[in-house]
């Protein structure tokens, strides 16, 4: 996107809390958690400033339930950390998918599990971000490769999280946290604001069962719109429920949610993948690595391609089945020991081969071992590629 | 005496509170408390964890949230800054913010934000069935605790009071009328102000304990209250089972909200000190 | 015993004379649990439990003292002072 504004040198954290505050942040809560401490920090001198609101939490835990509380208050919220502090935060976010809080979460992935590796980059929480917390929720996750799209990304999960009454997991990992590269920070970016209430008060249905799956919602304080918010199985109304009709209904609507605006939340990037007979599937700062081994395949004539998602939840099954169709064998490089790589086999339910590479030594996976695999991949397959 | 029905979400009575359990009586305390203070529905924020005490919100016609295990103080917080002027209340319970809510009831007291916490002291885990609690007195029966507890329990008004809070109150529901005038101040404090109430739990603690049913549980409560100066003159052995009514703590400190609105507002001064 | 004095014989103890209207002491049945709580603290024995429901023995004997309104956990008692509120107002209970 062209931009008057000056070339830059930014970290993925401080461009997150720039982006966040683009995107209309005005209450943060949060705790100090390495790699994911910058943000904070940043947002700790901007907020007070625009007007917002800033607070380091007694605990992780706290800082989701205030980022909740202020969301329904009418303030676009966020929090961010890493693994440990994602693990606490879980109930909450639950709550948050529950009671439909818009808000976003945001997860710079170091090593794990437990404390595990704090200065060193993971995708570990990559299936956490899914199913972290208990019960069938949906979630989306998104996933920037570069500072520069950590911006876009974070004023993306902004807009969904408001669009669709939902929490927004921004998974970035360590080395996207703390690199630095050169931005031009765009001069403008478009803000998508929660679908206000279009009844009167006395007709107002907090959790109605809407044509889109998305309910208007008020805010605390707005003038004759006392609603209730809970976390228990509730009705329209948003009141509690026993009743097996009214369960039913909130789960599939809930669940559904998302799945049906999937074609406007699911976001990839092609590479080299048009005559392509083997691809990489590859997400964050992998996919930095998968490009330029592609492109040095390429150059020595092997028909190789990449799909690059940016949204790893909802995941991209359609995407990744087409792609399987026409190629033999999709390589699934991650900082984890293959936890993106079952929803690739899965998606693409043995139209091709599907082949993961975990690293998990705390070190980034390079572009020449993508590139071996590719050329393995590229062997195994004889005289033919396609397998 | 109050019109309730107007601050009462009346479809959804009767009120699911076991027979003779003291958490309407707290509940219509508020109310009073809230009507005597002239406050507006509109304003009103109430925020509850999870337990029986944590049911009040439905049932009463404001901004209502009810949260998770514990939780209420953090998502209260969240609701108070982003809209400072609005009053909220949290309702809670002795396990609900001393156990698991621990840390964000000490926190919450240290920080002296403009929240009022009504909190209903039962002495154990009702709505789950009698498990015991930080409040069960040492010795007392609980469905976890069936050979007694071994376990102190927590003075909670001085636990508050140990973290900062500004106004700290303790009654009892047998005292209803004095009750409200406590909740009444509590309100009106700025900062963080709580009032612990005991509440009889006949079902469970009643039951486990032998200690009859909410009549005699509350004839209990009358018996034992009383006020700090008149426990300053009690026996140790007195002491023991005396429950300290009335204002414990009435302090005036800074409250959070508002230090949070006068730094912001230095920040946007002109001399402000501005970071590169 | 002395006879008592016949001069004092009829004078009511209750402070509320006869030509004022005594209150109406409604109560919501399909609200009340049957505690028993406003029983005890109705210090006039206005009320009995019959029936695991509170019931108004004599409404005369009641003060307006308001408490067993206060401690009524379920909003099922109220008490309408038709000296004050001479229409016996609109003030359902709760």
């Amino acid at each position: 996107m062209s931009s008057a504004s000056p070339v830059r040198v930014m970290s993925g954290n401080e461009v997150c809390a720039e982006a966040a505050m683009a995107a209309g942040l005005r209450f943060f809560a949060g705790y100090p958690i390495t790699p994911s401490s910058e943000i904070a920090e940043e947002l700790a001198v901007r907020l007070p400033r625009a007007g917002g609101v800033f607070m380091q939490m007694e605990d992780e835990i706290a800082a989701m339930g205030a980022v909740v509380g202020a969301s329904l208050a009418g303030v676009k919220s966020m929090t961010a950390t890493s693994g440990p502090g994602f693990s606490l935060k879980q109930e909450n976010i639950g709550f948050a998918c529950m009671a439909e809080v818009p808000c976003v979460v945001v997860n710079v992935q170091r090593g794990g599990p437990s404390t595990g590796l704090p200065t060193m980059p993971a995708q570990g929480d990559v299936m956490q971000a899914r199913w972290g917390t208990h019960g069938d929720h949906p979630i989306i996750a998104l996933t920037p490769y570069s500072v520069a799209e950590t911006f876009e990304l974070t004023v993306r999960a902004f807009n969904l999280a408001e669009a669709f009454r939902t929490p927004v997991i921004l998974l970035m990992d360590e080395i996207i946290g703390h690199v630095n590269e050169k931005v031009r920070l765009p001069d403008s970016v478009e803000v998508v604001e929660r679908k206000g209430p279009d009844t009167t008060p006395d007709q107002y249905l907090p959790y109605r069962h809407t044509e889109d799956g998305v309910p208007p919602m008020a805010a605390f304080g707005r003038a004759g719109y006392r609603f209730h918010v809970t976390g228990l199985a509730h009705d329209e109304t948003g009141f509690p429920t026993n009743d097996p009709v009214e369960i039913d209904r909130l789960n599939r609507r809930l669940n559904g949610k998302l799945e049906r605006h999937r074609d406007a939340i699911v976001d990839v990037v092609r590479h080299a993948c048009d005559d392509a007979e083997v691809a990489v599937f590859a997400y964050g700062s992998v996919s930095r690595a998968a490009r330029q081994a592609v492109d040095e395949a390429r150059a020595k004539g092997i028909p190789v391609g990449l799909l690059r998602s940016r949204t790893l939840w909802p995941f991209p099954d359609v995407e990744v089945r087409e792609l399987g169709e026409k190629v033999g064998t999709i390589l699934v490089p991650e900082m984890n020991l293959g936890q993106m790589a079952h929803e690739v086999e899965w998606a693409v339910r043995g139209a091709c081969h599907v082949v993961p590479f975990g690293r998990v030594d705390g070190l980034p996976i390079r572009p020449g071992q993508i590139l071996e695999l590719i050329e393995q991949a590229v062997s195994r397959a004889g005289a033919g590629v396609r397998a | 005496m109050t019109e309730y029905s107007k601050y009462l979400r009346l479809d959804k009575f009767p009120l699911i509170w076991c027979p003779g359990c003291g958490d309407g009586i707290v509940l219509k305390a508020i109310l009073r408390a809230v009507d005597r203070i002239g406050l507006d529905r509109n304003e009103i924020c109430m925020v509850s964890g999870i337990g029986c005490s944590s049911r009040t919100p439905g049932y009463v016609d404001v901004n209502t949230l009810h949260t998770t295990h514990g939780r209420a103080l953090t998502f209260a917080t969240g609701v108070k800054m982003a809209r400072p002027d609005l009053t909220v209340i949290v309702v809670t319970g002795d396990g609900d913010a001393t156990a698991i809510g621990g840390n964000h009831f000490i926190h919450a007291a240290r920080r002296n934000i403009d929240i009022t916490v009504i909190l209903y002291n039962n002495w154990i885990y009702g709505m789950t069935g009698g498990q015991v609690s930080p409040a069960t007195p040492m010795g007392a029966r609980a469905s976890t605790a069936p050979f007694g507890s071994i376990e102190p329990n927590f003075d909670i008004a001085a636990l508050a009071a140990g973290a900062g809070a500004s106004f700290v109150a303790r009654e009892t529901v047998a005292k209803p009328l004095l009750l409200d005038r406590l909740i009444e101040r509590a309100i009106r404090k700025k900062g963080f102000s709580l009032v612990e109430v005991m509440t009889p739990c006949p079902t469970t603690y009643g039951r486990l304990n032998n200690a009859g049913d909410a009549v005699e549980m509350t004839l209990y409560l009358r018996e034992h209250a009383v006020s700090k100066a008149k426990a300053e003159t009690l026996s140790e052995e007195q002491r023991q089972d005396a429950i300290v009514t009335g204002v414990l703590v009435d302090l005036d400190k800074p409250e959070y909200a508002e230090q949070y609105a006068r730094l912001a507002e230095r920040l946007r001064a002109p001399a402000a000190f501005s970071r590169a | 015993m002395a006879e008592p004095d016949l001069a004092v014989r009829n004078v009511k103890a209750a402070p509320v004379t006869p030509a004022k209207a005594s209150p109406e002491i409604r109560i919501k049945v399909s609200w009340c649990k049957g505690c028993g709580l406003c029983v005890e603290y109705c210090s006039r024995g206005a009320l009995e439990m019959k029936d695991a429901l509170v019931r108004v023995v004599d409404a005369e004997k009641c003060s307006r003292c308001m408490l067993c309104e206060a401690i009524c956990p379920d909003f099922a008692i109220t008490v309408v002072d038709r000296n004050v509120d001479p229409a016996g107002g609109d003030k359902e209970t709760p």
